[in-house]
């Protein structure tokens, strides 16, 4: 019942305008980024991080986290209804979304995707908020051993998860953590990599760094292409809802899509798009109407849906409660903590109790106010991809340069934005993923301190870390991830040479 | 009669410039980068494995990220001399000049924005560069584009300035 008492108490916190307010506009934000293909969420976070400074932290950090949960629900509305997916954690969507609108069901299928992302969303956020005592309590034992293994595991799953290729996803882990010791070391407190200029003396700027990477790369790369939206088809609010049998199909993958996506958010990567994948393999895998899929079955916008809300609740369980994230979503979120003065981990419940709480309260609110918003403003998100493309590139480029600037009021900033978007066109021509590279360059710093201290508390000893269960275990499991899929592919390689030598030799 | 050679320099060299080459030169840039960082890390007291110093961690950054920067090169290289250059690449467009020739252009309107904005003011040079980016995406009309550009700059500049209160780099025009 504390846990009551305290939401009780947390709902009690954030019912003010001043935190309300900024909330909301987080959420329209979000939803307008996720409808809009180009800036996306992590640019978008990272171009609202400076108007957080003024903010209380509640409001400045729910803010951020409503954009985060707006901008997954706003890319499918866009999916279903003109398949072009805002993001990428909607592109699953629109296999099934977009079908459904050709039969005339537009308005089922985004009525299904809202209540599935509120529902996914909400229990998310109960599961996150009954967990977080007890995972707090194991976590306090964590010392920096615990925590380098932590970063570790981030890093390497994460680059076993977001490309095809590890190799080149550890290219872009290296190069973000390069970018991270850039500036005074938090250690030593030496400068390091300046060249003499006084702007990087407090290291490379995050939001030049993520404004460049995923928004002025994402221009680049629209620019390479012409094309523009021919007919939106009008949804009226009163079609907005699905019939008793659509309903009653679409149920079940909505609670099994949100656990799905809480777990598989727990796990470093973009569990976003992953959770969608398996949701909708999961999905085709236990349907009874298999030939339904890919022709408009409302399972499979149900269940996808939920689980990318579901996966945005699990990542908050090891960004509150370590201080890790374990996606470039929840980089940023770190990033707005940092700003604020607030630090994230095991103590944040029992040192800060009125913000964790208050954020728990927000979360829930920001999901009801994902449903209340969306519902009835589909019509009006969808009519914001008339605005011609050229238009929008050119007011995103310079959102993206007027935001940068205004961090710190340097020129310098808008030079690394430029710089980063070079760098993350090229990322995805090479296949590299962006978001390792973020992620690496976040929690590049908690990784060198937590390496230094390791190395001082072990005199040289390479035994210090095997004393340590938790910390083995988590290095062990490290290993596994990395390691199994390459023997598996190798010996799967080998079977298949000796098994064309043996039919060769039959013939 | 005379024999028509199939592989042969193309006209304009850089029409191929995309697909797999595009990722040999970003793979080239990654490693380059990484060594020089190596070179600079190196230099910085790296102390002992008990005692580190602030360069041990850079160094082993360093090592990483030369590590991986050419087995992903040599890996592409062996893939390209497996499979061949594609003509065109991964995707419809990529790798045709004109396309990047766009990207290229709404670079060089961002790189003039950056140099020109301090001295000029954003509200100009957001203009300017709107102008060639509008152009070169939009292919409107000239007076479509240049009333497009000039309510760009003046908006943006009305919006974050006067609005918003956000700084912007250079004189303020119709900041008041």
């Amino acid at each position: 019942m504390e846990v009551i008492d305290r939401l009780v108490e947390g709902f009690g916190i954030i019912s003010s305008v001043g935190v309300l307010v900024p909330m909301f506009l987080g959420v329209l934000t979000g939803s307008i980024v996720g409808v809009l293909p180009g800036i996306g969420p992590i640019g978008a976070m990272a171009l609202l991080l400076p108007l957080t400074f003024t903010l209380d932290p509640t409001a400045g950090i729910l803010m951020m986290a409503g954009i985060y949960y707006g901008s997954m629900y706003g890319g499918s509305t866009t999916s279903i209804l003109v398949r072009v997916p805002g993001e990428a954690s909607s592109v699953i969507t629109s296999l099934d979304g977009h079908e459904m609108t050709k039969r005339g069901r537009a308005g089922a299928a985004l009525a299904v995707a809202a209540i599935g992302s509120f529902i996914a969303g909400t229990l998310a956020i109960a599961a996150l908020m009954f967990a977080a005592p007890t995972f707090a309590e194991v976590a306090l034992r964590f010392a920096a051993p615990e925590y380098f293994a932590l970063t570790l595991f981030a890093m390497l799953v994460l680059s076993r998860l977001t490309s095809r290729s590890f190799v080149k996803t550890m290219v872009a882990v290296a190069f973000g953590l390069a970018l991270g010791t850039v500036g005074f070391d938090n250690v030593s407190g030496n400068a390091r990599f300046t060249f003499g200029f006084f702007e990087l003396t407090q290291g490379v700027n995050l939001t030049a760094l993520a404004v460049g990477l995923y928004g002025v790369a994402e221009v680049f790369l629209l620019a390479e292409r012409k094309g523009k939206i021919e007919d939106l088809p009008k949804v009226r609010l009163r079609e907005l809802y699905p019939t008793r049998k659509e309903f009653r199909r679409a149920l079940p993958p909505m609670f099994r899509g949100g656990a799905l996506g809480f777990l598989l958010g727990l796990i470093p990567g973009p569990a976003g798009v992953t959770s969608t994948y398996a949701s909708y393999a999961l999905e085709h895998r236990l349907s009874k109407r298999k030939e339904e899929f890919g022709k408009g079955a409302i399972e499979g916008v149900a269940g996808p849906e939920a689980a990318n809300n579901g996966a945005a609740g699990g990542a908050m369980v090891p960004l509150l409660l370590l201080g890790i994230p374990f996606a470039p979503a929840a980089a940023m979120l770190l990033a707005g903590f940092t700003i604020h003065g607030v630090i994230p981990g095991p103590t944040f419940i029992s040192g800060d109790p009125e913000l964790f709480w208050g954020l728990i309260a927000g979360f829930y609110v920001a999901n009801l106010a994902l449903l209340v918003l969306n519902y009835p403003l589909v019509t009006a998100f969808t009519s914001l991809l008339r605005i011609p493309r050229d238009v929008l590139l050119t007011a995103i480029l310079i959102l993206a340069v007027v935001g940068t600037y205004a961090t710190r009021n340097t020129i310098f900033d808008v030079i690394v934005l430029i710089a980063m978007g070079v760098v993350g066109y090229f990322m995805q021509k090479a296949g590299m993923s962006r978001a390792a590279l973020l992620l690496a360059f976040v929690i590049g710093d908690l990784m060198e301190q937590s390496l230094l201290q390791t190395l001082t508390l072990a005199r040289g000893q390479a035994s210090y870390l095997l004393d340590r269960p938790i910390a083995s275990v988590i290095l062990g499991v490290t290993l596994a991830v990395v390691l199994i899929p390459t023997l598996v592919k190798a010996v799967g390689g080998r079977l298949h040479g000796v098994m064309d030598t043996a039919g060769k030799g039959e013939r | 009669m005379r024999m028509r050679t199939t592989a042969r320099w193309p006209r304009r060299p850089w029409a191929r410039l995309g697909g797999r080459r595009l990722t040999l030169i970003g793979l080239l840039l990654a490693l380059g980068l990484g060594l020089i960082y190596l070179a600079l890390a190196a230099d910085l007291p790296i102390g002992t494995l008990d005692q580190p110093g602030h360069g041990f961690f850079p160094v082993l950054v360093g090592v990483l990220f030369v590590v991986f920067g050419a087995i992903s090169l040599v890996g592409e290289i062996l893939g390209a001399s497996r499979h061949g250059y594609p003509t065109g690449s991964e995707t419809d467009e990529d790798g045709r000049w004109t396309t990047l020739w766009r990207v290229a252009a709404v670079l060089a309107a961002l790189v003039t924005y950056t140099a020109l904005a301090p001295s000029v003011g954003h509200v100009v040079m957001a203009s300017v560069s709107g102008l060639i980016i509008l152009r070169v995406l939009g292919g409107r009309p000239w007076w479509q584009t240049i009333t497009l550009a000039i309510l760009l700059g003046v908006g943006s500049g009305l919006l974050f300035a006067n609005l918003l209160g956000l700084p912007l780099p250079g004189p303020g025009l119709f900041v008041w």
